[in-house]
């Protein structure tokens, strides 16, 4: 049985090639036809393959150059237009600003306020005013420079005033997100007008709280630190710390910080139309010498004293050199209203700030030889509100009140205060034609009515405004 | 103690229960008008969260800097703007204080003007030109071409921010992309008819649009790029329609209506206002309705779905 099998499964593998024999036999021909086909085909397979895993390295070195773009470098990976004003090197502008001005009084002072140099209510007549020079640009990654040179056309000639010279931190040093460090010589956050620079105002000249309790603006040297909170709704904190050199504060030695701030600002929208912003300032520091000659180590002038304070101290506030601590406090409310919120066509700024100033020292009068002295604790405040009114795209009117107090224990029976008018027209960003009337109530028999014609051209990079 | 400490081990991994998932937590998408704030929502579906800066109605060179839009941008993962200096005015202000992610040259800085081609591009640039934009016309969403190329970057962007989507944003791009081209075609054959049509506009804000459809601006009532119209410059355009009328009057809402009904009535053309983004009517409720409604007031179309 088994023999068999075997023998039958033997006898079927020895038949099998000879089975195929006969058709092989048949057609040499098809033989080389089939293998000349299989070398095709082979060969265009292998082609086809070569191809694919071309492509598949391809792709892969891709992918893992995409990779690596998104978490390494990232600058470079997108093109980046950067910021058209921080595209030159630097970005360099140039902000002229000249104006008539015709005063119907001579006198210059405020009654009970030491006025600084810049306080002062400018030149009368035609003059140049103020050529503001602007350089700015990111350093590198990580910081920012900006300065701000104004070039004054006082009574003796021009004067070159280092308004702002600072550095800031640029997103990429990585700090937290929304902190923002700056080093050097600023317009400080404190207040609305303080961080402005003056062409970029409403009106030709600060209101009074600003001339005498910021001699227009405190930029001292110093550093600030200001942080936006993650939140929603927008608030703002931060200080700093300065020399104490600047008006309110002057004549800062060693390496003392003489001075420092602190700031918390929120703000919103209403509906599509408005938005708003509220701030509260703090700015504390001592003052050593602070006379009329103002910030930056410059001379007292103190010249003129009128003999008529019988019992008061009149002319220690108006003339007097001042030592001992001060502290000042700000508030700031900001409205806009535009239709839809297209600021464009109409626009409405409501905008106002408090000011109030604590100061404990001595308050020295030099009349000739004699030197005087008065120990005092004052107290004084001052606020001002306007309201600016964008009825046509190129034109708009304004109104503003500022209103000072004179100090306690001053002997001052007068509140000065200040009406303000303004038109102006702008046929551009870049160009503003201004026409002011100022009607000023500074002492009991001391008015001044004003009028000032302004322009304010921009030329070259000009930097996005703030709100 | 111990047996507190074994406690705490078993307590660990349920925090990590407890804490919310990132991959829940959506990519912030701050989109500074509203066409791209509706595009970013296509693409990034209910994986992001838009927040348009601007609202058909404003004019996006002319916005303030906010707080609100301050705190907004602070928190924003992805930044999708036109770009060509249109938002040079307050975008700078807001970028100071938002985070490095979506500084320029990041994964998170998406200019519509760095991915498109740009139409109107000067050779020279001066101010007396009015208000030119140095790297060309920033009007660029009236192309739908447009759309589907920022689309696409949007996709790669959103894909590197939140990789975990990835998919998820290819597969809602190449849907988007599949719808876009089909409205396209339909488009581009109802609009057969408008092509070499001569059309006068307010602003240059319809370049694309009349690019694409291949019609011809033969004027713009604002004498120089973002410069009122004036009465000078208004006659010497009447006088040149005159000779050569001109098919239609362009503006969008925002501009302002005297001009271009002014040159209406002394020439007889029709002024009509076009849609200029999404939202700006009614009927503009998304990117194709927002095609759909311009080729039917253009005139292409009787047929047009309201």
């Amino acid at each position: 049985m088994n023999i068999l099998r075997l023998a039958v499964i033997t006898a079927f593998f020895a038949v099998l090639p000879f089975s195929q024999m006969p058709a092989s036999a048949a057609s040499e021909q098809e033989i080389e036809a089939l293998k000349k086909e299989m070398q095709d085909m082979r060969s265009e397979y292998e082609n086809r393959i070569l191809k694919m895993e071309e492509k598949l390295s391809q792709m892969e070195s891709e992918a893992s150059q995409a990779k690596t773009t998104y978490s390494k470098s990232r600058d470079t990976a997108y093109p980046s237009r950067a910021i058209y004003n921080r595209n030159l090197n630097p970005s360099i502008g140039v902000i002229l600003g000249g104006r008539f001005a015709s005063f119907s009084s001579d006198e210059d002072e405020i009654p009970g306020f030491v006025l600084g140099h810049e306080g002062e209510r400018g030149t009368e007549g035609i003059s140049l005013g103020e050529t503001e020079l602007n350089f700015s640009t990111s350093v590198d990654d990580k910081f920012y420079a900006h300065t701000t040179l104004a070039l004054v056309d006082g009574e003796e000639g021009v004067e070159v005033e280092l308004e702002e010279a600072y550095m800031e931190s640029l997103p990429g040093l990585g700090l937290p997100t929304g902190t923002t460090v700056r080093i050097g010589r600023a317009f400080w956050t404190m207040g609305y007008l303080n961080e402005h620079h003056s062409h970029s105002e409403d009106f030709a000249d600060r209101p009074l709280p600003y001339r005498v309790f910021l001699e227009k603006a405190f930029n001292d040297t110093g550093a600030q630190i200001s942080y936006v909170l993650p939140t929603d709704f927008y608030i703002e904190a931060g200080g700093g710390v300065f020399r104490g050199d600047d008006f309110p504060f002057g004549g800062a030695e060693g390496n003392d910080i003489n001075s420092f701030s602190a700031f918390l600002r929120v703000g919103g929208d209403i509906g599509e139309n408005s938005s708003w912003r509220i701030g509260g300032y703090l700015l504390d520091g001592e003052a050593s010498g602070r006379g009329g000659g103002g910030g930056h180590g410059s001379e007292e002038e103190g010249e003129e004293e009128e003999e008529e304070g019988e019992e008061g101290f009149e002319e220690f506030f108006t003339a007097g050199m001042y030592t001992g601590d001060t502290r000042l406090y700000a508030l700031d409310l900001r409205y806009v209203w535009a239709p839809t919120g297209n600021a464009h066509e109409k626009e409405l700024l409501l905008q106002g700030e408090y000011f109030r100033r604590d100061e404990k020292g001595v308050y020295i009068l030099e009349e000739g030889d004699e030197v005087l002295e008065e120990r005092l604790d004052g107290e004084s405040q001052g606020w001002y509100a306007q309201s600016v009114f964008k009825f046509a795209p190129k034109w708009r009117i304004g109104a503003r009140y500022s209103q000072i107090y004179s100090p306690k224990d001053s002997g001052i029976e007068h509140d000065p205060y200040a009406v303000a008018i303004m038109g102006d027209w702008s046929n551009s960003e870049f160009s503003r034609i201004r026409l002011q009337y100022n009607y000023e109530k500074v002492g009991e028999d001391l008015s001044d009515n004003q009028i000032l014609l302004q322009y304010i051209m921009g030329i070259g990079a000009h930097a996005a405004h703030k709100y | 103690m111990k047996r507190f400490l074994i406690f705490l081990y078993l307590l660990l991994p349920g925090l990590f229960f407890l804490a919310p998932a990132p991959s829940l937590a959506k990519v912030n998408v701050f989109a500074c008008e509203p066409e791209w704030a509706s595009l970013a929502q296509e693409i990034g579906g209910d994986k992001v969260e838009v927040f348009a800066a601007t609202s058909a109605m404003q004019d996006p060179h002319y916005i303030r800097a906010r707080p609100s839009l301050i705190s907004k941008a602070r928190r924003a993962d992805l930044l999708l703007c036109s770009g060509a200096s249109l938002e040079i005015g307050w975008l700078p202000i807001l970028l100071q204080k938002a985070s490095s992610d979506i500084q320029p040259g990041s994964v998170g800085y998406l200019m519509a003007a760095d991915v498109v081609t740009m139409l109107e591009v000067p050779v020279v640039v001066d101010r007396s030109m009015g208000d030119v934009h140095p790297e060309g016309n920033p009007h660029v969403h009236l192309n739908p071409h447009n759309l589907m190329t920022v689309g696409e970057a949007l996709a790669d962007r959103l894909s590197g921010i939140d990789s975990e989507n990835t998919s998820f944003y290819k597969h809602s791009h190449r849907d988007f992309s599949s719808r876009m081209r089909k409205a396209i075609s339909r488009w581009e054959s109802e609009a057969a008819a408008l092509k070499g049509k001569p059309v006068v506009v307010h602003h240059k804000s319809f370049t694309y649009l009349i690019d694409w459809l291949g019609m011809k601006q033969v004027g713009t009532l604002e004498p120089k790029p973002g410069i009122p119209p004036t009465t000078s410059h208004l006659k010497s355009l009447l006088l040149e329609l005159r000779t050569a009328p001109a098919d239609v009057i362009i503006r969008t809402p925002s501009d302002p209506d005297d001009a271009s009904e002014w040159l209406s009535g002394k020439t007889g053309t029709r002024a009509i206002v076009l849609p200029y983004t999404v939202g700006s009517d009614k009927q503009s409720s998304d990117l194709f309705a927002l095609f759909d409604r311009i080729i039917a007031l253009l005139g292409g179309s009787r047929n047009f779905r309201q």
